[in-house]
């Protein structure tokens, strides 16, 4: 069989696509560019695509804020992600080549210094003044285990004898709002049938970074079953991940948010809070209703006082966390 | 035999002129975005209606849907009558209208307050009790605490496992022995407690003092405990209590004098819905002291 001309080029146009694809997107994959952990420039890298990249601009973006919790859990999982592929290379080792040195002593800092101000809350009459200055990433060991070790976050634990202000409630409490509010919305990219994987896993980070921690709950009761379940928050976050394959398209709606007026002092020195509101659950199958209900959620908020560097000095600053959801469907 | 009169709804539409009653109306829409603005939503918010308190959510909502109305007009007893379960068609109307006027008296009204002391939250809990599901009743209540602070805190229990059996039941089984009290480590009441907002959440996190076993007792009220309690804390030490939820929660008022009335949340797709009031009773001072003992194992403090 005698092929024309231009079939020739178009099978072998084929045939070069089909051999270097995969080595294309091979190195698509282990040559992204990380990240420098500046603000503008996680700015940038808010949507991106590559799971190893997202997990560390979200290690960055715990480091900017100050969320100690945050920075290390997502360093653990960067230290420990499967994707590695050179067994003969310590993990740790890895992650300082991929981010950099710069970056790298960034977070490693951040961690330590960290780690200084919990044993100097915890001691009361050590002031936080051993915090250390940025050191050569060279004098550390390869198995530094500041980053891996199970250090207390940064958050006072003690009681203390502050009382919130009444603006400054009120700011909490807005701050309350909005942080719930991202939840629902983040709820609404988890379960869009539209929303592609890394969009998802995205939403439930950001989703798992708006709680206390890991162990947040979520309980789940429905009118017509008598057993309410509970889950972890981030258990949660991927059952509902599950949904968005049952449905062509799911619509979730209701914007109205009932704050308790006040926050009320816990025995612990934190505030604490309430949220509740209603959301409409509505799944679509071949244009037609297949699913609809009503929840309502009641949210209790924490509102706790964090040491923050700030222009090398320490600062008390309040930030507000979802401690545990109730979600009850009514109809 | 309890008198039973004309529904509270004829009621309502006597106390309600007609603007305002438009403003309660109920709507059969399938789902209205205003049900949750008129739904009771929190325990916090019943009582602000309570006390008619300015500038609450409802309040702050129909000033500005109704600007034309001086909402601030609106007389507190619309606002209590709207806090009843209006579905109950067995409501005494005589007694209804007897304790909202006691409440809204000109001279001596009676208000109600988050942190009054005498009033209850009552759990019924299911938990798993050497292997069998049984039924199990928390009382709590919320306490002041260190620093300006407030949490809840365990005050009673009642189980048939915990060989409670009420009076009010119609047993011999004698009326419970009291014993014990401030059973609390002070040094650890920053750790192991029951933050001040649990009661949002229908205390899902009351699982707490079930899983730090030893440390039950520090969940406990500064009072006297009865001798429920004091198996309870025993049998949970051998790790025979499961807990496994809160299937319902209702709140006991017993701080307006004269009164007992009872909260229970209805869920429904009405504006008459959330915590409304299921129950009413006119009580002495020794009606509520025999009603804590009886029904809520709630020992005398005097």
């Amino acid at each position: 069989m005698k092929l024309t001309r231009r079939k020739q080029v178009i099978f072998i146009s084929l045939v070069v696509l089909f051999f270097f694809t995969p080595f294309l997107r091979l190195q698509a994959q282990i040559s992204p560019i990380p990240p420098s952990c500046s603000n503008e420039e996680i700015l940038q890298w808010a949507d991106v695509a590559d799971e190893y990249n997202r997990v560390m601009v979200k290690a960055c973006e715990g480091m900017n804020n100050s969320k100690f919790d945050s920075t290390r859990y997502f360093l653990e999982k960067a230290i420990f992600f499967k994707s590695w592929s050179k067994p003969a290379k310590s993990k740790l080792q890895q992650l300082k080549d991929y981010l950099g040195m710069q970056s790298f002593r960034k977070l490693v800092c951040f961690c330590d210094n960290a780690a200084a101000l919990n044993a100097a809350a915890n001691s009361p009459s050590k002031v936080p003044d051993s915090i250390k200055s940025p050191e050569p990433i060279a004098e550390k060991s390869e198995t530094n285990d500041s980053l891996i070790a199970p250090v207390a976050p940064m958050y006072e634990t003690e009681p203390t004898d502050i009382e919130l202000d009444e603006a400054t409630k009120n700011d909490m409490q807005q701050k309350a709002l909005v942080k719930c509010r991202q939840f629902g919305d983040y709820n609404k990219t988890i379960t869009n049938p539209n929303s592609n994987q890394d969009l998802i896993n995205n939403a439930i980070e950001s989703s798992v970074a708006l709680f206390v921690n890991e162990d947040s709950k979520v309980e789940v009761s429905n009118k017509k079953s008598e057993e309410a379940k509970t889950y972890t928050v981030r258990k949660y976050l991927l059952k509902l991940s599950a949904l968005n394959s049952f449905y062509d398209k799911i619509e979730i709606s209701g914007s109205r948010y009932y704050i308790v007026n006040g926050l009320r002092k816990g025995p612990d020195g934190n505030y604490y809070g309430l949220v509740s509101y209603e959301q409409i659950f509505t799944g679509y199958k071949d244009n037609k209703i297949a699913y609809s209900d009503i929840t309502k959620k009641n949210i209790i908020v924490m509102v706790r006082k964090i040491s923050k560097m700030e222009e090398g000095s320490m600062k008390t600053v309040w930030d507000v966390l979802l401690k545990d959801v109730q979600i009850v469907e009514t109809l | 035999m309890r008198k039973k009169i004309l529904p509270v709804f004829i009621l309502i539409l006597f106390f309600l002129p007609g603007t305002i009653s438009s403003v309660f109306s109920q709507n059969n829409l399938p789902y209205d975005d205003e049900n949750f603005v008129y739904s009771v939503k929190q325990i916090d918010e019943f009582i602000e209606r309570f006390n008619k308190t300015p500038n609450s959510f409802l309040i702050s909502y129909l000033k500005s849907k109704f600007p034309e109305n001086d909402i601030d007009t609106i007389d507190r007893k619309k606002f209590i009558l709207n806090l009843f379960n209006l579905r109950n068609a067995t409501w005494d109307s005589l007694r209804v209208r007897n304790f909202v006027n006691h409440v809204t008296d000109t001279v001596q009204p009676s208000f109600i307050q988050f942190y009054d002391d005498n009033w209850y939250a009552l759990l019924k809990c299911k938990v798993v009790y050497r292997k069998v599901t049984q039924d199990l009743d928390l009382i709590l209540k919320i306490e002041p605490s260190r620093n300006n602070s407030s949490k809840w805190v365990i005050v009673s229990a009642k189980a048939d496992f915990l060989n409670f059996k009420s009076k009010y039941e119609n047993t011999k089984v004698p009326v419970p022995v009291y014993c014990g009290s401030d059973l609390r480590d002070p040094t650890l009441e920053n750790k192991f407690f029951l933050d001040p907002m649990a009661y949002g959440t229908d205390f899902m996190c009351i699982d707490e003092p079930f899983e730090h076993g030893e440390r039950f007792k520090d969940y406990l009220y500064s009072g006297r405990i009865s001798s429920q309690i004091t198996k309870l804390i025993q049998e949970i030490k051998k790790n025979n209590v499961v807990f496994k939820q809160v299937n319902s929660v209702s709140y006991h008022f017993l701080n307006v004098p004269g009164w007992l009335f009872i909260c229970e949340y209805f869920s429904r797709s009405d504006r008459n819905s959330g915590w409304l009031i299921s129950n009413l009773y006119p009580l002495t001072e020794a009606q509520k002291k025999l009603y804590l003992r009886e029904y809520l194992n709630i020992p005398d403090n005097d």
